[in-house]
């Protein structure tokens, strides 16, 4: 135990009389370690934050979606057809599934008589599109038993229908036909603006009540699907499985296809930004085993007069070799810390939110650990020829000098 | 070749020592040739000689730090000649005490630093302890109020003394000091020498001084001169004639005779109540002062 204690006090003690140069040594390394952390911790993110923003349009990246193909027989109801479609998937242990039922309703508005994309869908729809209410709540399974239906609307219905108070205000939306029935609705929750998303005015109902809106008496005015958020490794087998068990059934045929694409572009991006740090660190520590060379010809003495007193040529290249280490280690968490504190700073991460980051994730651990692991690989490399140098000095020219 | 203290093992024994190195030119220049010397605990042993009489390189061969071409080189009765660098440096660490001309002491390194850099190689218990240590060792040299000092603020007497408490911190059982105060002023070498003597024979460590200082030699028990790589005991006529004509040896006729006559030598009696040392002069060197 002191064998190792004893290096790592010396290697101390270097760096403590060395302060200046070694601080001066190591701001390459410090700054290499911060642009590599930063850009894998900030990759990270940013990757979230794509994902996230495609996932809101598209589902998560598993989603397998069922789709009728045909058959069936009209005496079916929507409710005993999704019974037998859900009943598969369910089957399957698939904790997140929804109905999407995609109708059109109008709403008497500022502007005139405007068009909003109605969407029945389950609770699990929001875990799915990772759809999050910026005021007001999501839609809950009791929603479907309320006499005025319950919608979620984005910002741009939000605005078209006159910012209705939440929960309280009823509006009346009308069928596309002008015989329709009206119905009163009440907007229970705001979904936060994203350019990205916001193509129209869409608002979001209970599947289980969307019957009550106006015109789905009408013929072929629903289009029904269902989605499940699946593993990624399951995906296909899921798909396949469904496909299968649902080619013929008294609801008619029904297909099953992975929905999402996986975001390859943007590994390639990050992989590029990460190959741009790792250049910037090898410069670092080129210039550190450089910077080391120059200090053990300048300690070339003072090595001479410890081997004098007893210190062997293992000790002197572990001590040397400690010496950088200790150092890269302090630098790249001081690099660490620093990226840290800028990706995690507000500004940054108002940034990620404005690109349509919901969930705001935690700095990557992946990128602290690929930091400090990058800085103690440099201290042990730009450590390693200077110590086998100091091992080379020979004691008796090192003390003459 | 008288045998000095029947059935001890001696501290440090040379048996024809050499050391050549080869030149650019192919030709072997001998450093050393035919040393014998047999050195025990508490002895106190000067070898004096001009620069270049190869001086430092037996010190470095004392000290473990160079290693002999011919001859055999016994440390506490062990022929340490094909021990590994490792080793030698581990058996240096224990028992050998280095005191340099130009001190040596790490720079921008406090007095109690450099004083404490030795037990950073020793044992554990020596290594847990070398601050305490250190501080002892300082004390004892007169300087534990400067313990916080680096080297620049302290004179050269005083850094010679950091440099003795250095080489002795870890109790070591041979002391080499090359040309001690050979860098200070004649009243300061003279109480460096005295603090390096009184220490050596406090802990009967065996101390080897090199110097081409006569006076700092006639402190010594035996004295050697070392003339073009061979050692002659300074009783000897060569070696009396050598040291007078010696240019760089900062001495006179007077005090070589001094040297000579002070019981510096072979047989000599053992001044300040150690055991009698014993000289063994080569035999080539004894031919050659014969």
């Amino acid at each position: 135990m002191t064998g190792l204690i004893a290096p790592i006090v010396e290697a101390y003690g270097e760096l403590r009389v060395n302060k200046g140069r070694i601080m001066l040594a190591l701001i390459g390394v410090a700054l290499s370690v911060f642009i590599l952390t930063g850009v894998m911790g900030a990759g990270g993110m940013l990757g979230s934050a794509l994902e996230q923003s495609v996932e809101k349009s598209a589902g998560r990246a598993s989603v397998v979606g069922v789709y009728h193909v045909g058959g069936g027989g009209p005496e079916l109801t929507a409710d005993e057809r999704d019974e037998i479609v859900l009943e598969q998937i369910d089957r399957l242990g698939i904790e997140h599934r929804t109905r999407v039922i995609n109708t059109l309703v109008r709403a008497q508005t500022r502007q005139g008589v405007q068009t909003i994309e109605l969407q029945g869908v389950d609770p699990d729809y929001a875990d799915i599109y990772r759809v999050r209410p910026k005021s007001g709540r999501w839609i809950a399974d009791s929603d479907q038993n309320r006499l005025a239906p319950a919608i979620v609307v984005n910002q741009p219905a939000y605005e078209l229908l006159g910012r209705p108070a939440m929960g309280t205000e009823p509006i009346t939306l009308y069928g596309q036909a002008g015989n329709q029935q009206a119905v009163q609705a009440v907007v229970i929750g705001v979904l936060p603006a994203d350019p990205t998303t916001d193509w129209g005015p869409t608002a979001y109902t209970a599947a289980g009540s969307i019957d009550e809106m106006p015109g789905m008496d009408q013929p072929g005015a629903i289009t029904a699907e269902y989605r499940a958020w699946v593993p990624p490794e399951q995906a296909q087998a899921v798909s396949n499985r469904l496909s299968q068990v649902l080619a013929d059934t008294p609801a008619g045929s029904f297909e099953a296809a992975q929905y999402s694409a996986p975001m390859e572009g943007f590994e390639v991006l990050q992989q590029a930004l990460i190959a741009v740090a790792l250049a910037i660190l090898v410069l670092g520590a080129v210039g550190l085993v450089n910077i080391s060379l120059v200090t053990v010809r300048y300690r070339v003495r003072e090595i001479g007069i410890r081997r004098s007193y007893g210190a062997t040529g293992g000790r002197i290249f572990f001590g040397v070799l400690m010496e950088s280490v200790v150092a890269t280690v302090v630098a790249g968490a001081i690099g660490v810390m620093g990226a840290v504190a800028l990706v995690k700073a507000p500004f940054v991460t108002d940034y990620f939110r404005g690109i349509g980051l919901v969930d705001l994730p935690p700095f990557p651990v992946g990128a602290v650990v690929a930091g400090l692991a990058a800085a103690t690989l440099v201290g042990v490399l730009a450590g390693a020829l200077p110590a086998i140098i100091a091992t080379r000095i020979k004691v008796i020219d090192a003390i003459r000098s | 070749m008288t045998a000095p203290h029947e059935g001890r093992i001696p501290l440090l024994e040379l048996r024809d020592l050499t050391r050549s190195v080869r030149l650019p030119s192919r030709d072997m220049l001998h450093i050393l040739q035919g040393i014998d010397l047999t050195v025990e605990a508490g002895d106190h042993v000067a070898v004096v000689g001009r620069s270049g009489s190869g001086k430092t390189t037996l010190l470095n061969l004392l000290g473990l730090i160079d290693r002999q071409t011919g001859g055999e080189l016994l440390f506490d009765g062990k022929d340490v000649s094909r021990l590994s660098d490792a080793r030698r440096a581990r058996l240096r660490g224990a028992y050998i005490g280095f005191v340099f001309q130009q001190f040596n002491l790490l720079e921008r390194r406090t007095a109690l630093e450099n004083v404490m850099m030795p037990m950073m190689y020793g044992t554990a218990r020596q290594f847990w302890r070398r601050e305490r240590s250190a501080m002892e060792m300082l004390d004892r040299v007169g300087l534990a109020d400067r313990a916080h000092q680096l080297p620049t603020r302290l004179s050269g007497g005083e850094q010679q003394r950091v440099a003795v408490a250095r080489a002795l911190v870890r109790r070591p059982r041979l002391i080499l000091a090359d040309e001690p105060t050979g860098a200070l002023d004649v009243t300061t070498g003279e109480a460096v020498m005295a603090l390096l003597d009184e220490i050596a024979r406090d802990s009967d460590a065996a101390l080897v001084t090199i110097t081409h200082d006569l006076q700092v030699a006639a402190l010594s028990q035996r004295a050697y001169l070392l003339d073009e790589g061979v050692l002659h005991p300074v009783t000897s006529n060569h070696a009396r004639e050598a040291l007078s004509a010696t240019v760089g040896i900062r001495s006179g006729r007077r005090e070589v005779e001094d040297l000579a006559e002070a019981g510096v030598g072979a047989s000599a009696p053992a001044s300040a109540g150690t055991s009698a040392p014993a000289v063994e002069a080569s035999p080539r060197a004894s031919g050659d002062a014969a």
